[in-house]
């Protein structure tokens, strides 16, 4: 194993990424290269001295400081949220109006569907026909006899 | 604020319905961020109460200054608080925290380096009061440990060594000491690191290994056996 592939084996090494067999040649090269064994020691004593350095203890608790600082940003959003409504007054009376708005063209739409539609007959027949088919006996036949009644026959006009 | 769901974790929120009867600082991350994208100001502070210290320490490491790192984590839990609608839940909460940690710290340190502010280097202006006992974890095989381990003198060298080591994470190029110090020293996996610098995991990979080099060079002065 050449030094430069057993410099980048011992930074794997430190991780715990090496195979058995590859830890096994790392090893067996450390073994016979005085240079990289004192690379070996260097690092891993580095390693250990920053993984036992202490925590330093803070000067103070940031917890009040932090949750002020939150409760600020709070009420500096209901601030700007009173502004944005009271700048432009409209917006309160559009946000007022809106739900009367909605309700009443719901109550339209509504009653609009509720109410009795005229009868199909009415769509095709003329009033004629329909105040012939209320006084007439059959009234399915009402519009032939109002038909028949306007044609003159032979003899009318001598009447 | 408006409502929004976490649609990856909807099993993990439903499984975790006991969760109501609980106090609040036993509640999951996902059921705080539930509540609070909710308008919940008190499991936003809980989520606050869990993560200043990471975040604090995290901003430390990289801006070297306790000052500049209290205005970062204050800031970024507050942007957090901005964006917590847009979060979907598709990353870890803190890791999503992490992000917009290390974009502060990352602004912060290019508006200084415009105004032309020196870069501190040293540890000498931070106290540490407490001291973590050294891990036994790790490989139990002899070409991993430390032959220096047991001894009592260790622990001034290793006090030494952590004041170098800081010194030189802090020379780092801004790209190769963000992988660092979510590496090293917030211990966070190559995936998680990937989608904090919006990456991949193979240059994640590359930066630690140019990020390792840059170190040993910086280092090996300090190193008894030298290089």
């Amino acid at each position: 194993m050449r030094c430069e592939q057993s410099r980048q084996w011992m930074s794997l090494a430190l991780d715990n990424l090496l195979t058995e067999e590859e830890k096994a040649q790392l090893r067996a090269h450390l073994k016979e290269c005085v240079g990289c064994r004192a690379e070996w020691r260097l690092l891993r004593m580095a390693q250990r001295v920053m993984a036992t350095t202490p925590p330093v203890p803070m000067p103070y608790d940031l917890v009040p400081i932090v949750m002020e600082r939150v409760k600020a940003l709070q009420r500096e959003r209901q601030v700007s949220l009173w502004r944005f409504w009271s700048v432009r007054p409209w917006r309160w009376a559009l946000a007022v109006a809106m739900p009367f708005v909605l309700m009443a063209a719901i109550l339209v739409g509504w009653r609009g569907w509720r109410s009795e539609p005229a009868p199909s007959e009415s769509f095709y027949l003329s009033a004629h026909v329909v105040n012939a088919a209320r006084t007439t006996a059959a009234p399915a036949f009402a519009p032939i006899s109002l038909a028949l009644s306007s044609v003159q026959f032979v003899g009318d006009e001598t009447q | 604020m408006r409502r929004r769901s976490l649609k990856n974790q909807l099993t993990e929120s439903q499984v975790g319905a006991s969760e109501w009867f609980l106090p609040m600082t036993q509640w999951s991350d996902v059921r705080l961020v539930e509540a609070a994208q909710q308008g919940n100001e008190e499991a936003f502070a809980e989520l606050v109460r869990r993560y200043q210290s990471k975040i604090f320490n995290l901003a430390l490491r990289y801006t070297n200054d306790v000052e500049s790192a209290m205005d970062v984590a204050q800031d970024a839990f507050v942007r957090a608080w901005q964006m917590l609608p847009k979060f979907r839940g598709d990353a870890n909460f803190y890791t999503w925290l992490y992000r917009i940690a290390m974009n502060l710290c990352i602004d912060r340190h290019r508006r200084a380096l415009a105004r032309g502010e020196p870069q501190k280097v040293s540890l000498e202006d931070l106290v540490v009061e407490r001291q973590r006992l050294e891990d036994g974890e790790g490989d139990e095989e002899l070409w991993w440990e430390d032959p220096d381990a047991g001894e009592p003198e260790a622990e001034v060298l290793r006090r030494e060594m952590r004041q170098k080591v800081w010194e030189a994470v802090q020379q780092l190029p801004p790209a190769l000491k963000q992988v660092i110090l979510l590496r090293e020293y917030e211990g966070l996996s190559l995936q998680e690191i990937a989608k904090i610098v919006k990456t991949n995991v193979g240059t994640v990979k590359s930066r630690l290994y140019q990020a390792r080099q840059h170190l040993k060079r910086l280092l090996s002065p300090y190193f008894e056996e030298g290089l």
